[in-house]
């Protein structure tokens, strides 16, 4: 195999064909002994394409770019794996002017040490001058045979959003920060996107909270009815991080429900989600984000939110807000458990709708610092379940299509009680 | 689930305590708990207990979306004041459908001695208390050993009394003469020896007649022992005594089955002849031979997350640096691993991820809390419990 590559097009190539075996996963060093191809990034020339990919257990992904004059040429076919750590040093502190030239001969098998495999041969990568044939610099990097490289499943099923990048990604990142990337149940580790009628609802919980965003089927250029899926957030947020804004990306589901797929024209992504299975445990986040509103107040953002972190303080994890008769202000109040230090906070309120004489919960710090952070808009909304339901709703004006409820917590039995004496 | 209590403080042998806990997670949750239906903090044995305690609470005092019930396990209990007044004003906080269950791992040991020695009631039992106001207790009971020597007799007596059977101090003694203390796990067993007692008082010759059974039932524990030692020899010896004692076939194959030893204890139950092949027979025969050895056969993952590390030999910080390194590693893996685990009805799989995964809470526990110059062994014991038995 002999090909020869400009420096922006390996630099796409590697960044996009090869940040799976970059991944945790792909060097983890219990994969590698299994099989030292899954740190590799799999470098292939036929049929006039030239394409790099890189699989793990959880996920595979490969992009591809067609022979053009001058930019991308193939001398000869061939395939090879290289060590992506490897790789990426040698692809390291290039300039636009350069040009790589990536050569591999087979040579007979030996035996790795390192990672107990049979690795073939060396690979090197010589940098030129593009016009120039002389070569700058020539490095050699073991190679493993291609046929060890367990390359994913083309994705074949529904194609369930079409749409350009930032549209999947904006919704994506309003939701993600509610979820729980260590949830080992592995389903609140996962946004959830689902069919709502006239939109498109982006779903991120994690059990005690539940961010929405709603986007209008108008904005997609394809989307399919009664979709329902989980991306595991460990594997969507880097896969949307290589796809450029403006590109259009479609994301499939397999047939089988266990795969999803996020490609472009060259660049393909398969990853493994939670199929039915999956969605039966999830949150019934339709029912969750319904209530019955009953106290509520219109804020600043800014205003609250520092209020919040006066409070956090003292307690990180929750507070009580209170809306005091006859006041234009909410007066949040937290208190340390066990150094049992108290803030108070004041944060003056656009609009007080209380039909109590003195309404009070207890509500998570942190997740409405979290939330407020997610929104840009200047005024926020804050509304609390009437009767038995104990939930918390955020909107902003400036943001419609987002919704965040989250659980109110139980509010202590007996505030400021005494503890109880040590018995005689 | 109106049955479940709000507050559960289990106390004794810590061990034991553990089994227990795992039988309620199934009586509670059949098929397993739903995400989010059963979370585990362990108490930091240093630093402020702030920011944990704010943790604990806002999880205890979170209720599901549906009221279902969720429960959230507390690790450890510091014998401290300042930890009971954390754990009062959590109490406070817990929302009507949680369980907020208390695991003691050390404290009522500290408790039952404070208990012994003092006159006045101990810190420990005033938590009791506290707790039985609120919720139950559950006291699994606390093997002898652990009680100082020189208050066993008295221990044995008040264990007695507590289950309605008051005894003399000579029988007292006579109950403590069978078998060695480690085995004793005395408040299920004083209420066995009242139950087969009758009468108000207790004699010497009511307990030699009530005590046989449950000191035969404890011979079952050397095969237990055993089977966790995991080494063979010991394993066919044991077994084979219990065979020529007289003890039933059947439930020495079903407790192989169980343990997920099936191929231990195949090569046991054939090196003993005859009794073998009976054995053998009632193995196979069991329900949960099948399950086990499935479960042997699909464990490998669990096995290469749990695959024995580097201890480092002693031969250095810097080696021990990189077995301690190995060593975390292994126990997060362990935690990936019995999260991959699909519970299937019956199978012991789980349980058997569970109890390693809560051996390694332990062993890391273990470290984390020793005394500097007691790292180094602690450790060394810490990697012994991780290997895979």
């Amino acid at each position: 195999m002999k090909i020869t590559v400009d420096q922006s097009v390996v630099a796409e190539l590697f960044r996009r064909g090869g940040f799976v075996a970059l991944s945790e996963d792909g060097q983890s060093s219990e994969f590698k002994t299994k099989n030292a191809t899954r740190s590799c990034v799999r470098v292939t020339a036929a049929n006039g394409l030239v394409t790099f990919a890189s699989s793990v257990p959880r996920m595979w992904c490969s992009h591809s770019v067609p022979v053009q004059d001058g930019s991308v040429t193939i001398e000869e076919d061939g395939d090879v794996c290289i060590p992506a750590a490897e790789l990426k040093r040698a692809l390291g502190n290039l300039q636009p002017s350069h040009q790589v030239v990536i050569r591999y001969s087979p040579s007979d098998a030996k035996l790795d040490h390192s990672v107990r495999v049979q690795s073939s041969g060396d690979v090197t990568i010589g940098v030129v001058l593009k016009g120039k044939g002389k070569e700058k610099t020539v490095e050699t990097i073991v190679a493993y045979p291609a046929s060890e490289f367990e390359a994913g499943k083309p994705i074949a099923g529904q194609t369930i959003l079409v749409a350009p990048r930032e549209v999947v990604k904006q919704a994506y990142e309003m939701v993600v920060f509610a979820t729980n990337p260590t949830d080992y149940n592995g389903i609140f580790d996962k946004v959830g996107i689902f069919d709502s009628g006239e939109s498109v609802s982006f779903v991120g919980t994690d059990n005690h909270r539940c961010a929405v965003f709603n986007v209008k089927k108008s904005a997609f250029k394809q989307t399919a009815d009664n979709m329902a899926v989980l991306c595991d957030v460990v594997l969507m947020s880097p896969t949307l991080g290589v796809f450029n804004d403006g590109e259009e990306i479609s994301v499939t589901i397999g047939s089988d429900g266990s795969h999803i797929g996020v490609s472009t024209e060259g660049t393909k992504v398969n990853m493994q989600t939670v199929g039915a299975e999956g969605l039966a445990k999830y949150v019934n986040w339709r029912k969750v984000t319904e209530m019955k509103a009953g106290p509520s107040f219109v804020i600043d953002r800014n205003d609250f939110m520092f209020a919040l972190r006066r409070v956090a303080n003292a307690n990180r994890e929750r507070c009580f807000v209170s809306f005091p008769k006859g006041s234009d202000a909410v007066v949040l109040r937290s208190e340390g458990i066990a150094l049992s230090k108290a803030v108070n906070a004041f944060a003056d309120c656009e609009t007080i709708q209380s039909s109590l004489s003195r309404s009070e919960a207890c509500i998570y710090v942190s997740f409405t610092i979290e939330c407020l952070s997610k929104l840009a808009g200047e005024k926020v909304e804050m509304s609390f379940s009437q009767g038995s339901e104990g939930k918390v709703r955020i909107t902003s004006p400036d943001t419609p299509d987002f919704v965040h409820v989250m659980q109110r917590l139980t509010q202590n039995e007996k505030p400021g009680s005494k503890q109880p004496d040590k018995a005689a | 689930m109106s049955d479940t209590p709000r507050i559960l403080l289990v106390e004794g042998d810590p061990f034991v305590a553990v089994g227990k806990l795992r039988q309620m997670r199934d009586e509670w949750f059949p098929g397993g708990p739903p995400p989010g239906g059963w979370t585990v903090f362990e108490t930091p044995r240093r630093g402020s207990f702030d920011s944990f305690f704010n943790s604990v609470q806002a999880e205890v005092s979170c209720p599901d979306w549906d009221d279902a019930h969720r429960v959230v396990v507390l690790r450890g209990v510091l014998n401290t004041k300042a930890f009971r007044k954390c754990l009062y004003t959590l109490f406070d906080s817990v929302a009507q459908s949680n369980t907020l269950v208390i695991l003691d791992d050390d404290g009522v040991t500290v408790g039952h001695a404070a208990d012994l020695d003092k006159a006045d009631e101990s810190d420990w039992n005033a938590l009791r208390r506290e707790v039985s106001s609120r919720g139950k207790v559950l006291n699994v009971g606390l093997p002898l050993s652990m009680i100082p020597e020189a208050g066993r007799v008295d221990y044995v007596m008040r264990c007695m009394q507590a289950v309605g059977k008051p005894v003399t101090y000579e029988v007292a003694k006579t109950i403590m003469s069978f078998g060695p203390p480690e085995r004793w796990f005395l408040v299920p067993e004083m209420k066995k020896i009242a139950e087969a007692c009758e009468g108000e008082a207790v004699t010497e010759k009511d307990v030699v007649e009530a005590i046989m059974p449950v000191s035969r039932e404890h011979e079952w524990w050397d095969l237990h022992r055993a089977i966790d030692g995991g080494k063979r020899e010991e394993m066919t010896t044991v077994a084979a005594d219990l065979v020529s004692a007289g003890h039933p076939y059947d439930r020495l194959a079903s407790i192989c089955a169980s343990r997920l030893r099936w191929h231990l204890a195949y090569a046991s139950l054939l090196s003993y002849g005859a009794g073998g092949q009976k054995s053998l027979e009632a193995f196979a025969a069991c329900p949960k031979a099948e399950d086990a050895r499935k479960a042997a056969e699909s464990r490998h993952d669990l096995r290469r997350a749990l695959r024995p590390v580097d201890d480092g030999d002693d031969d250095g910080p810097k080696t021990r640096g990189r077995a301690e390194q190995l060593f975390w590693r292994s126990a997060k893996e362990i935690v990936a691993a019995v999260a991959n685990m699909k519970p299937r009805p019956g199978s012991t799989l789980l349980d058997d991820a569970l109890e390693r995964y809560l051996a390694a809470v332990d062993a890391m526990f273990d470290v984390r809390v020793a005394p500097q110059e007691e790292k180094a062994t602690v450790f060394q014991e810490a990697v012994r419990k991780m290997s895979w038995r």
